[in-house]
């Protein structure tokens, strides 16, 4: 789209954000800042994620606080259309229109979005070829299956090509092919074609298959917000052992060697090294005195799910059923 | 660069958004796209006004054709005649006005059917999300619904009174239609857009509390006729004439009455009416607003 929103420092910001249903605090003083590429909002049900999209396209006044999205402040109407045509938004929901086809559809928001009725047409047919909706296009939506839905409200939110995407939930109710087929076209937009992509779900390997950044959000607040890198990243002072032999008398002999003793299973162990600097070969030499052998030595990385549980568990709260690993 | 699930890649858009794209406009050919897409309704709903349009329009024509006839057969027949006729048929205006009453009551039935799942089904599926994620403002939607629906009463109502009025101005000698009653033509637009306004701006309304277009056509049938059969059963008993203030079609009645100069039911006073008609739209308009500024602003 060549209208170019306004310059971007980051791609959302929020100060003080609040929402309060009822007795119900979705969102609770968010103050944060999402960068620019894929970022995914992670979260249990019921965690504000889909409130915060609601909140940044001006479908939801905030009870405190403000947010801005492509340098516009959704509260006023100025700022709201602004955004509205510089952000793609897929719902969460079941929203197609029925009697309707996927063609009439999608032209028909293209041209409500600002596109003239030529180039909203050919628009339509270029987001559906690419959504791999092009022989279904011509049919009434009441007859697409889950999968095609998803993807015709994904071709919707691409029909003027903007440069923000809010997915809200895109894999919701897929099969493991659907679900891949469309973390593939997330991942194409952001990485092939500088898409800025808001992701909102509550599985945690569409987050690590597409996402550069990571929030993850709980009862409204921000738990955690980092890059997935950095979250994941191999933690040099960590490793995983396999000691066959003699594993208590190696076990009883790392604390005098410097060495902590995190967690063990059997002849299965995880040790830090305090000193990350410190090198690997003190296990060795460790093993050797009290004659044991290792078997395995691996530099322990940590997954996304590990910080997200230890991130939402720091509180005490242990609510994480509802986040699918 | 190809994702590896497809074989189509992903084509950025260069041209440029339009600064004024009329979105209403392209709301409402959907809108109306949509509620021509069932054939069966449509025709059942269409006919009885094709109907009433010819049927009108042929008895525009012949009391024109039989008046000349008869005048110029000459004598007293002939005049006794004319004028035997006119007593039992009215006069022209008479005729077009009783017409476009008629069309009025299959515009109202046509309205409604294509109008109660306008906003209903709307809200049901969640489509004002789609909507109102786009630059489209409630003022925009509202106008684009309402547009839509008027184009059905326009079918239904517009067109017919335009053939039967056109049938006077062309079958009336030396245009005589149009030299002493263009008043009616006038009038008879300012009803018709009337009536259209109004009963549009009540359906959507009342589409726009529910999020079922049955529970819509019954809300919308039920607040017109079953209140317009209670009111006039409820002055009848209570000797309370104004009682049929709540009934729209009473209203539309008494506006008719005294918009074509017709003679005044008992009790009908066309003050009253207006007034009443006005409240109806007024209230419509609110109704809808905070509803379409609901469906907006989600929560």
């Amino acid at each position: 789209m060549s209208a170019a929103p306004p310059e971007m420092q980051s791609l959302i910001e929020t100060s003080g954000l609040g929402k309060v249903f009822g007795k119900v605090q979705a969102l609770d003083d968010l103050s944060m800042s999402v960068p620019t590429g894929a970022v995914g909002l992670l979260g249990p049900n019921g965690a504000g994620k889909t409130t915060l999209l609601k909140l940044l396209l001006g479908l939801l006044i905030p009870s405190s606080g403000s947010a801005r999205i492509v340098g516009q402040n959704p509260k006023t109407r100025r700022g709201r259309l602004t955004i509205r045509e510089h952000v793609g938004y897929m719902p969460e929901g079941d929203c197609l229109l029925p009697n309707t086809t996927g063609v009439e559809l999608i032209s028909m928001l293209g041209r409500l979005t600002g596109l003239t009725a030529e180039d909203a047409m050919t628009r339509t047919h270029e987001v559906l070829d690419y959504c791999q909706l092009e022989e279904a296009r011509y049919r009434p939506v009441t007859g697409f299956s889950t999968g095609m839905k998803q993807r015709l409200k994904l071709a919707q939110a691409l029909v003027h090509d903007p440069q923000v995407l809010l997915l809200d939930e895109p894999t919701n109710g897929l099969d493991p092919k659907g679900r891949r087929q469309m973390l593939e076209l997330v991942a194409d937009l952001a990485q092939n074609h500088d898409k800025n992509v808001l992701l909102c779900t509550h599985l945690l390997p569409d987050v690590e298959r597409t996402c550069e950044h990571v929030i993850v959000l709980q009862q409204g607040k921000v738990k955690l917000a980092d890059s997935v890198a950095a979250l994941t990243k191999a933690d040099g002072a960590r490793y995983r052992l396999i000691v066959p032999r003699s594993t208590e008398a190696f076990i009883q002999a790392l604390p005098a060697a410097g060495v902590i003793l995190e967690s063990q299973q059997d002849n299965r162990c995880t040790i830090l090294l305090p000193d990350e600097s410190q090198s690997a070969d003190v296990l060795f030499r460790v093993a050797a005195q009290c004659g044991a052998s290792l078997e395995s030595v691996e530099l322990a990385k940590s997954s996304l799910e590990d910080v997200f549980l230890s991130a939402i568990q720091a509180d005490g709260d242990t609510s994480t059923e509802e986040v699918t690993p | 660069m190809k994702a590896s699930t497809h074989a189509e890649v992903y084509r950025p858009f260069s041209g440029q958004l339009r600064k004024h794209p009329m979105r209403p406009l392209t709301l409402a050919w959907s809108g109306i796209r949509l509620g021509l897409r069932k054939k069966l309704p449509a025709f059942l709903l269409f006919a009885p006004a094709v109907i009433t349009a010819l049927v009108g329009a042929i008895r525009v024509y012949l009391m024109y054709s039989f008046s000349e006839m008869l005048k110029e057969d000459g004598g007293l027949t002939g005049v006794q005649m004319t004028a035997a006729m006119q007593e039992v048929l009215g006069d022209v205006a008479t005729n077009v006005v009783l017409f476009v009453k008629t069309s009025a009551y299959f515009a109202l039935l046509a309205m409604t059917w294509f109008g109660a799942g306008m906003i209903a089904d709307d809200r049901r599926m969640g489509a004002n999300l789609l909507y109102f994620s786009r630059p489209l403002t409630r003022g925009g939607y509202l106008l684009g619904k309402l547009i839509g629906l008027m184009f059905f009463g326009l079918l239904t109502l517009g067109i017919p009174t335009f053939v039967i009025v056109s049938t006077a101005v062309f079958a009336s000698p030396d245009w005589s239609f149009l030299r002493f009653e263009s008043e009616v033509i006038w009038k008879t637009a300012f009803f018709g857009c009337t009536w259209i306004l109004i009963v549009s701006t009540i359906v959507l309304a009342l589409s726009s509390l529910v999020n079922r277009k049955t529970l819509a056509l019954t809300l919308v049938f039920g607040t017109i006729i079953v209140v317009h059969g209670a009111a006039d059963v409820a002055a009848e008993l209570l000797e309370k004439s104004e009682l049929k203030l709540l009934s729209l079609p009473y209203n539309f009645e008494v506006f008719a009455d005294w918009l074509f100069d017709q003679h005044l039911s008992l009790g009908a006073d066309p003050t009253l009416s207006l007034t009443a008609l006005g409240i109806f739209a007024g209230g419509g308009m609110l109704l809808l607003w905070r509803n379409v500024r609901k469906m907006e602003v989600v929560g």
